[in-house]
């Protein structure tokens, strides 16, 4: 492929991609969805600027190390679990609030958070090992 | 048991010093050695604290499910412990901020594992549950092994450490076995709540694990090997506290099994091999830290003993000799460092009249040697007399006498010897500071004002803790001096006997018998390259031989079960394929074939993407739409990365014989046929739909999601979730330490 299509193109789908990685993630919990898919999309579209940009300027626009976005993931869902035994619960028991906002009552849930923490080891995952790949020298 | 009162200090104050441990590397970056005499402050605040209180018990439930609690309980017996190991915990602090005065490197982690070895030996000596106390039991034993091993880069100390740990930390699961079958025996792991009395089988067991911990024959080769540690860390642990652990339970658990006259001689025989074992092998040691390290073998084998001799006496004994013991000894390792110190050597045949050049160490020489040898005037001098009344006239006489000389000529050479004689040795040699001299001389002053005390302390410490080893309260008198009797001039005898002993100490022999030891060095690296060789059979390193060995066994298992347990496969079809599936699987089979028969690796890689397309397309066509995205997903990620990689492959060749090919090819259609005659008999079962059904109609109703599949992702079985995606970490951090970390880097860490 012409890089230069690819990287033109790519200007436009990785915001449609992330975009769409938060989508999938919301819409998870009732139709297909939710944060492993969410953050295999996430993860693809990071890749693409990777790709197109290379390692250092992935690294550049990315901000954090992917580790950081990994052990910052599962911190998340230690959180979301650890909230039931503070009420009470059993460890990772979810727990539910509503929130009153103008569109509508949300209802917002430790599983949703724990649903992130997922997101976001899924993309730490795939662009440790992307960058990783990436930065290795050639020989 | 009485009631007594709850005292949530004893937790607080532990969870202080864990929490201190975690501080103490912050302490020492900021405060360089100093920060141990800060660090004094903790145990000396202790020291405080448990004096105002006698007795108390606190208890929270744990593991309630299996009635587990964390209870402590300050009796007798833990009181005296814990201001035992408060008291040499202060001094010893104070005492390694002059010793480590020149040294910079590792201090923070040996801080931090000294406090938290201290918080440990605290939390074992106060619990009441087994299992709490097996806990720190073993936190002991871990910050000891980090202790021994301070001097890492020698050899010798790693050696050491790792000899420490795996004979303590084998003898603690054999222990821990014991616990168990203790509390299911005696209905409860609360000590204070034991119903009934245990049989032999949890005893002998426990007995293994304090042998190892406690240094008893035939594990006692660690402990002076255990010498390679720093000298305040054989002052604290390998002396006065930690191999007194094995001590501590056995007379935790005395009151139930001194009924018991079998356990009883088991101990004292036990004992006495130990201290003829200790006997027989430090003649061979000129070292100072060597000799006073098979001293203690001895004075533990006598403690040992006592508790398993009946009467009166030996408890007596064995209360005030631990005492006098622990006081004396951890001061006569701070003497032999202070002397280390002053002039460079630990040599017992070198060291000659320093007594001008160190006069202070000379008086503190003095004072430990008094307690020492056991005269009156001295704490040492009540352990001693009631050893002797406790063996009594009987055969158990015999290693009290031979404990009493061999021990006796140990402490005149390291504490008088030194000291006294008409020229120095060394000329250069000078006093220790300040910090390294409080130690011993505080210990043996201490050990004085014991004896001028001992009515005081036999009623504050003595009486309590002789009288938690049994069921009833002990009220004796103690008395400065009780009279001369048989004991008394036994006594004498055998310090007269000590002292021409030590002025007859022979030189250095040329061989030093190890024994045990050299056993030990000899077969460990043998279990180790034995274990190589499976190891290097089963661990190829080769992704090919894991795939095939998983596939096959996989085959193997999966076809034994069917077909062994009367597997059928059903015979009537119900339901045919439609075209577009049939199209889909044939895709999937013609590109798997493509696969193989391919010359470039591009196509190969394409075609893969088609199988597992084809396959997607198939999960969806079934109604699994998540599992499709995810598929779908992958395989994208998968072109990705193979994009990344591909120019850097190697030239694409076919590798393998035509052997390996057909080995290869009956693996997969082992594994194919497997799977298919499972998935196959899978048609003829009616499933049970109990979880699917529990799954779809809670779904809504107690995760509030309609997507079921991410309902059981994050809700129902969140904890499988949390354990693939932790693995999800490990794996990505594998990924970059293999391609970051690559070969064995020379580090100096």
């Amino acid at each position: 492929m012409n890089p230069l299509v690819f990287q033109s193109a790519a200007r436009f789908i990785t915001p449609i991609l992330l975009l769409y990685a938060v989508f999938a993630f919301v819409r998870g919990h009732n139709e297909p969805g939710g944060g492993f898919i969410g953050g295999l999309v996430a993860g693809t579209a990071l890749s693409v600027v990777v790709l197109v940009k290379g390692a250092a300027g992935g690294r550049r626009m990315l901000r954090f190390d992917p580790r950081t976005v990994l052990a910052g993931g599962l911190v998340l869902s230690l959180i979301a679990g650890i909230i039931g035994p503070l009420l009470g619960n059993s460890f990772l028991t979810g727990a539910w609030f509503s929130v009153s906002t103008p569109l509508g009552v949300l209802k917002l849930g430790t599983p949703l958070l724990f649903d992130l923490g997922v997101l976001l080891i899924v993309v730490g995952m795939v662009l440790t090992v992307i960058l990783v790949l990436a930065e290795e020298p050639t020989e | 048991m009485t009631r007594m009162g709850e005292w949530g200090g004893m937790p607080f104050y532990l969870a202080i010093g864990f929490a201190l441990a975690f501080l103490a590397p912050f302490l020492v970056r900021n405060f360089g050695p100093r920060a141990f005499a800060l660090l004094s402050l903790y145990p000396a605040s202790g020291l405080v604290l448990f004096a105002r209180v006698r007795e108390a018990e606190w208890s929270t439930p744990w593991v309630s499910s299996l009635a587990i609690d964390l209870a402590f309980r300050l009796d007798g017996l833990g009181r005296a412990f814990v201001l035992l190991i408060c008291l040499l915990g202060t001094l010893i602090l104070l005492y390694a901020s002059g010793y480590f005065a020149k040294y910079k490197s590792n201090l923070g982690r040996f801080a931090g594992a000294f406090i938290g070895f201290m918080a440990a030996m605290l939390g074992m000596v106060l619990s009441d549950d087994l299992i709490s106390l097996f806990i720190f039991w073993e936190l002991t034993s871990i910050t000891s092994f980090l202790l021994i091993g301070f001097y890492h880069k020698e050899a010798e100390s790693r050696v050491s450490a790792q000899q420490a740990f795996l004979i303590t930390g084998a003898g603690a699961l054999v222990m821990l076995v014991g616990l168990l079958i203790l509390g299911q025996e005696m209905r409860t792991f609360r000590v204070s709540q034991f119903e009934g009395f245990p049989s032999a089988v949890p005893l002998i067991l426990i007995l293994v694990g304090c042998a190892t911990k406690s240094a008893q024959f035939p594990f006692h080769f660690w402990l002076p090997n255990a010498m390679a540690a720093p000298t305040p860390v054989s002052a604290f642990l390998h002396s006065a506290t930690m191999v007194k652990a094995g001590i501590f339970l056995l007379a935790r658990l005395h009151p139930w099994y001194s009924q018991d006259s079998w356990f009883g001689l088991v101990l004292a025989w036990l004992g006495s091999a130990t201290i003829v074992v200790a006997a027989a092998l430090v003649v061979w040691h000129r070292d100072l830290k060597k000799m006073l390290a098979y001293s203690t073998v001895m004075a533990l084998g006598l403690l040992c003993v006592l508790l398993g001799l009946p009467g009166k006496e030996a408890l007596l004994g064995f209360s005030a000799f631990l005492c006098a013991h622990a006081l004396y000894k951890g001061g006569l390792f701070l003497l032999a460092g202070a002397i280390d110190h002053g002039t460079g050597s630990r040599d017992a045949l070198a060291l000659r009249g320093l007594g001008r050049q160190m006069p202070v160490s000379r008086f503190a020489g003095l004072l430990l040697a008094g307690s020492g040898l056991g005269l009156v005037g001295f704490i040492g001098f009540h352990g001693k007399e009631y050893a002797i009344l406790g063996a009594g006239y009987s055969w158990w006489i015999l290693p009290v006498i031979v404990f009493a000389l061999a021990s006796g000529v140990v402490v005149l050479r390291v504490a008088i010897w030194p000291f006294w004689g008409r020229e120095s040795s060394h000329p250069e040699a000078h006093e220790a500071p300040w910090p390294m001299l409080v130690g011993p001389l505080l210990l043996g002053l201490v050990g004085l004002a014991a004896a001028v005390g001992v009515p005081w302390l036999g009623s504050e410490i003595l009486n309590p803790l002789s009288g938690a080893l049994q069921f009833t309260l002990v009220r004796y008198d103690w008395v400065f001096f009780p009279g001369v009797n048989w004991a008394f001039l036994l006594s004498l005898v055998l310090i007269a006997l000590a002292l021409i002993g030590a002025a007859r100490l022979g030189p250095t022999p040329k061989w030093i018998p190890r024994g045990l030891d050299d056993g030990w060095r000899f077969v460990i690296p043998k279990v180790a390259s034995a274990a190589r060789v499976p190891t290097a059979w089963i661990q190829t390193g080769l992704l090919r031989n894991y795939f095939s060995l998983f596939f096959l066994l996989i085959s193997v298992a999966g076809s034994a079960s069917f077909w062994l347990n009367g597997g059928r496969l059903p015979t009537r079809v119900t339901d045919y394929p439609h075209l577009h599936e049939l199209a889909l699987i044939f895709l999937a089979i013609g590109a798997t074939g493509a696969v193989m028969r391919t010359p470039s690796r591009l196509s190969a890689i394409c075609m893969m993407g088609l199988v597992g397309t084809a396959i997607s397309i198939l999960y969806l066509v079934f109604g699994a739409p998540d599992l499709a995205v995810t598929q779908i997903l992958t395989e994208l990620l998968t072109v990705i990365i193979a994009a990344l990689v591909f120019s850097r492959l190697p030239k694409f060749r076919s590798l393998s014989s035509r052997v390996d090919k057909v080995r290869d090819a009956s693996i997969a259609a082992a594994f194919g046929i497997t799977m298919g005659t499972l998935a196959w008999a899978a048609q003829g079962v009616s499933p049970d739909l109990a979880s699917s059904r529990f799954f779809s109609e809670n779904s809504v109703e107690k995760a509030y999601g309609r997507n079921v599949v991410n309902t059981i992702l994050v809700d129902f079985r969140a904890m499988d979730t949390l354990g693939e995606v932790t693995v999800l970490c490990v794996a990505a951090l594998g990924v970059y330490a293999l391609m970051h970390l690559r070969g064995p880097k020379e580090t100096d860490a």
